[in-house]
Parts: structure tokens; sequence; C-alpha cells
């Protein structure tokens, strides 16, 4: 039987972490915290993803494509559905805790505010600090279905740098699929340009783009469009060092 | 792209008195079903912007965003009706839409004499996607429609404190909800009571209205902006634009506590005439 957490512990919880309450941050600190069973209730979609093992590799994405892929494509929700912070707080709690241990780590010193952001999913910008979370959004953000040769193309691209999440998918531009698509075609075509210094381009990338974003409607722009608008400051990505 | 105090190379129909005319979208129809229907009404009364959407050079636009969902798509249109279908499932909680005219290619924009005399004799080179005019914006709530995630659609939880026998209450801003956090005494004595429909309404006066003051104030404060993506905040936001009488008030700490009354429908009055029904009903049977 598969399961959510129920809206009460999620308000209880994130409320006595935030305060730092002795009794539950001990609980989580010495490992022994389980979620009440009376905060759970039964959800059949989860079903399908119990039996994944996630093995921790590094703090990295780039070595979790595969295993996230797998989870992405068993675990088969709609984005009305996955933006429910129920699922993924129970998901880092329960399925993946151990996962969760060595890539989140919690010890004497940590935080309430620290487990509320990597093991809860508190706003729709904290699906992208919940790791499970992220790593189902990162797909279903960059797949491209109708691409006949590759549709993980772009989230190849994604895994490669986290810096992604934080420039391209957190801000309200991202939320445009035209947008974002047409952003990492940009960086997956133009490999030469992004040899070196790819976090900077792409954040110069972002700048740019935000800037033009201040008069004009970017999110009527097709990817295509995205794609000749960045290549109008070509000249400036390619000297951009830092 | 904001049209609160942004300044625009070219003159903006809706933005302070830069063109003269109208463009005023009526509120939008929506039905919720699998798909949700969203039937748009764009009124425009001017025209010198009428003559560049007749020549394909601009567009009525709708800009739809689910902040909770990560969708943010625009949808084109040179007509003034005109019906967005989007599958429900793409969708959950509060959906904006921004209605805009914007120029759908690069093109001279012609001096017009419904501009502002600052902007006399001068003409605009426009880019694909810039504004020719602003129509406000609108919202409405999609709520959840699976099976085994279905959810209360208020913002506001009550909860249980654990940690506390009794005590103040406190109000908590850091999840997804507004939640009011009583101390164990305090909460079970709740719980017993409300149920009871003659004592409901005391608790939105002694709770509910400090809690959704408390939230305005901070969503008007410096700090406001790092909760807006909140469920509750995208709540009470949608509520002070579309509520007729709130529009007059400010999200802001001075205006909060008169908002917070007007949000829950004065239920001071209510509890003040719970009171006297209780105490009449005492005499009756003393």
């Amino acid at each position: 039987m598969s399961f959510v957490v129920s809206e009460t512990f999620c308000d209880t919880f994130i409320h006595r972490l935030h305060k730092n309450d002795e009794k539950v941050l001990k609980s989580y600190q010495n490992g022994k915290f389980s979620i009440p069973k009376n905060y759970l209730h039964p959800f059949q979609p989860l079903q399908a993803i119990e039996k994944i093992k996630l093995n921790f590799i590094s703090k990295d994405l780039i070595g979790y494509f595969d295993i996230a892929k797998e989870l992405y494509e068993k675990l088969l929700l709609q984005p009305a559905q996955a933006s429910d912070q129920r699922i993924w707080t129970y998901l880092t709690h329960n399925v993946f805790g151990d996962f969760m241990g060595k890539l989140r780590p919690i010890n004497e010193t940590t935080k309430g505010d620290y487990i509320i952001e990597h093991y809860f999913c508190k706003s729709a910008k904290a699906l992208l600090y919940n790791d499970i979370a992220l790593f189902w959004w990162l797909f279903y953000l960059t797949e491209q279905p109708q691409n006949p040769h590759d549709k993980y193309i772009l989230t190849r691209e994604v895994f490669t740098m986290r810096d992604y999440t934080r420039h391209l998918f957190s801000g309200k531009q991202g939320r445009s699929i035209e947008f974002r698509h047409g952003v990492l075609e940009y960086v997956v075509e133009n490999p030469k340009i992004f040899e070196n210094f790819k976090e900077a381009r792409v954040r110069l990338i972002m700048s740019n783009l935000n800037t033009i974003a201040g008069s004009t409607l970017l999110s009527s722009y097709s990817t295509s469009e995205i794609k000749n608008l960045i290549n109008s400051f070509k000249d400036e990505l390619e000297l951009c060092k830092k | 792209m904001r049209f609160d105090g942004n300044l625009f190379p070219n003159p903006v129909l809706g933005r302070s008195n830069d063109v003269a005319g109208k463009y005023e979208p009526l509120p939008p129809v929506v039905e919720i079903g699998p798909d949700v229907k969203i039937d748009v009404r764009h009124q425009l009364f001017c025209d010198s912007i009428q003559s560049e959407i007749k020549e394909e050079n601009a567009n009525f636009c709708v800009e739809v965003h689910c902040l909770n969902t990560f969708y943010r798509k625009t949808f084109h249109s040179f007509e003034e009706n005109q019906i967005l279908i989007i599958p429900a499932n793409l969708l959950r909680g509060n959906v904006e839409l921004n209605f805009l005219i914007i120029a759908s290619t690069d093109f001279k924009y012609p001096y017009s004499k419904s501009w502002h005399p600052d902007y006399e004799n001068l003409e605009f080179q426009l880019s694909k996607g810039m504004p020719l005019a602003y129509g406000g914006s609108s919202n409405f709530e999609v709520e959840d429609q699976f099976e085994g995630l279905k959810r209360g659609s208020n913002f506001i939880h009550i909860i249980q404190d654990e940690s506390r026998n009794t005590g103040p209450f406190e109000i908590s801003l850091n999840g997804e909800a507004l939640v009011i956090s009583l101390a164990k005494k305090e909460f079970q004595l709740y719980h017993s009571l409300y149920q009871r429909p003659d004592y409901g309404r005391h608790f939105h006066s002694a709770i509910a209205t400090p809690a959704i003051a408390y939230a305005i104030a901070i969503m008007g404060s410096q700090s406001g902006d790092t909760f807006a993506d909140r469920k509750w905040f995208q709540a009470i936001k949608a509520k002070m634009e579309s509520d007729p009488d709130l529009q007059n008030l400010e999200i802001n700490e001075s205006d909060s506590i008169k908002a917070a009354q007007i949000i829950l429908k004065n239920p001071l009055i209510d509890m003040l005439n719970s009171i006297k029904t209780e105490i009449a009903k005492d005499e009756d049977e003393e």
C-alpha cells in the first residue's frame, strides 16, 4: 500500500520545524523521525515507484539522469498532481528516506528551516528544492515528445548543471515552454560556445533576456524566435568569461 | 513585463494617460471541466490601435500564468472575441490572466493624434511582443480534481501545537496555507465548539480576522514578495483584486484589519448577534 501525507502533517511539522521545536528537531537529528500513521492517506499512483532504488552518488545532478528517468516514466502524474506538496513530502521522508539522508544529511546542528527546504515542499518554488520533486519536474519541463531522435535531449543538458534550476526554471520567463526550450536548444546546438564558462554564459543569456522581457512579452515568442534573440548577442556570449 | 510604474519606449493605452481611448476586456467567463474554457471579450475603443490590428501588425492576447504548475502561455487573436481551451490537469490553484494588445511582428508604429502631446510627431520601431495596450488582469481558481488528492479549498488551516498546553495562538506564513496554531487546551475546546452552527463565526472574529490582517500586513511589507508563491498569498491577493468592496483598499498594514473583516464578511456583527441570542435564551429559561 502506498500513501501520501496529509495537509495537516505538512502544516503542523513545517510550523514546528520553523520554530526549531526541540522535540521534533531532535527526532529528525537522531534519525528516529517517522510520519505518524494518522497523517498518512492511501494514494495508489506511488506504488509504481516504491521499488526504485536510489543510490547516493554525489551532490551533482549529472549522475542521476537514468534513475530520475525511471522515476519520471513510472510516476504517471499530471502537472496538477505533481505540484502537490503531500506527494513529495511523503517520498522524501519514507520511500527515498535513506537516499535523502545521504544527499541532505541531518545532524545534531541542523536547523528546522533546512529540513523544511529539502524534505517538504511548502510552495511552487520549493518543488525545485525538494530533490525527488526536482527529478520529476526537470523531466517534465524539458521533455520533447515530438523529437524522433531523443525526446530527452534537453533533459540531458539540464542534468549537466544545477545552475539551470536556479536561473532558468525558478524565474517567471522559464515557465513558458517556448522560452525554456529555446534557451536549452541554443546551448545544445552551439556546443563550442559553451565548451568553457558555461555557467557564466547561461547566466548572461538569462540576464539579457530578462532585460528584454522588461518591455517585451517574451512568452509570445516561439522557440526559434527565442534562439534568434539569443543569437543576436552571440559575440557578447563568446567574450563572456565570468 | 510589469505595468506598475514601468517605462516603455512607446505610448501604451491603459498606462497612465499615454493614449486616449479605452481597452476594457469584460470579466472572462470561465468553465472548468476536463478542460478549462475561458471566454474572453476584448473591448477596444481606439481607432489607431484598431487599424494596426486590422493590418495584422498587432493582436489581442491573453497571457495565462499558473505559478503552481509552471504553466505560462500566451494566446493570440485578431478578433475581439477569443476562446481559450486548456487541459485542466495543467492547472492547480490560482490562475492569473493578463490582457494585452502586442505587436505581432516588427513594424513602424506611426504617430497618432490620440497620443499624449509628449509623443507629438514621434514614431516608434516596435519589435514583436512589445505592448500597445494593457487591459489589466483577472484570475480564477482550479481545484484539485484527482481522487485521493482532493483537499479543502480553504487557505486557512487551524492546527494543534502539541508542544504547548495553553497560551496565545500563533500564526505561521511559512507553508502553503496560512496556519493558525492553537495550544492543546485551546485546540480541544475549539474542536468541540466549532461544529456548533452558532459559534463558527466567533472563531472568524477572534482567530481568523487577526490572522488574515497579519498576513495582509506582511504581504505589503518589504519581505512580502518572498511569500508570493504561497497558496494563502495568492488567495488573499485574488480576493483583494476581485471583490468590489476591497478595491479601494491597499495591501498594506494600515488597511489590513479593515480588509480582513471584509474578506470574512464582517464577522463581528454575527458574533455579537449570536451572543445576544444566547443571552436572550438564558433569560427566557430563567
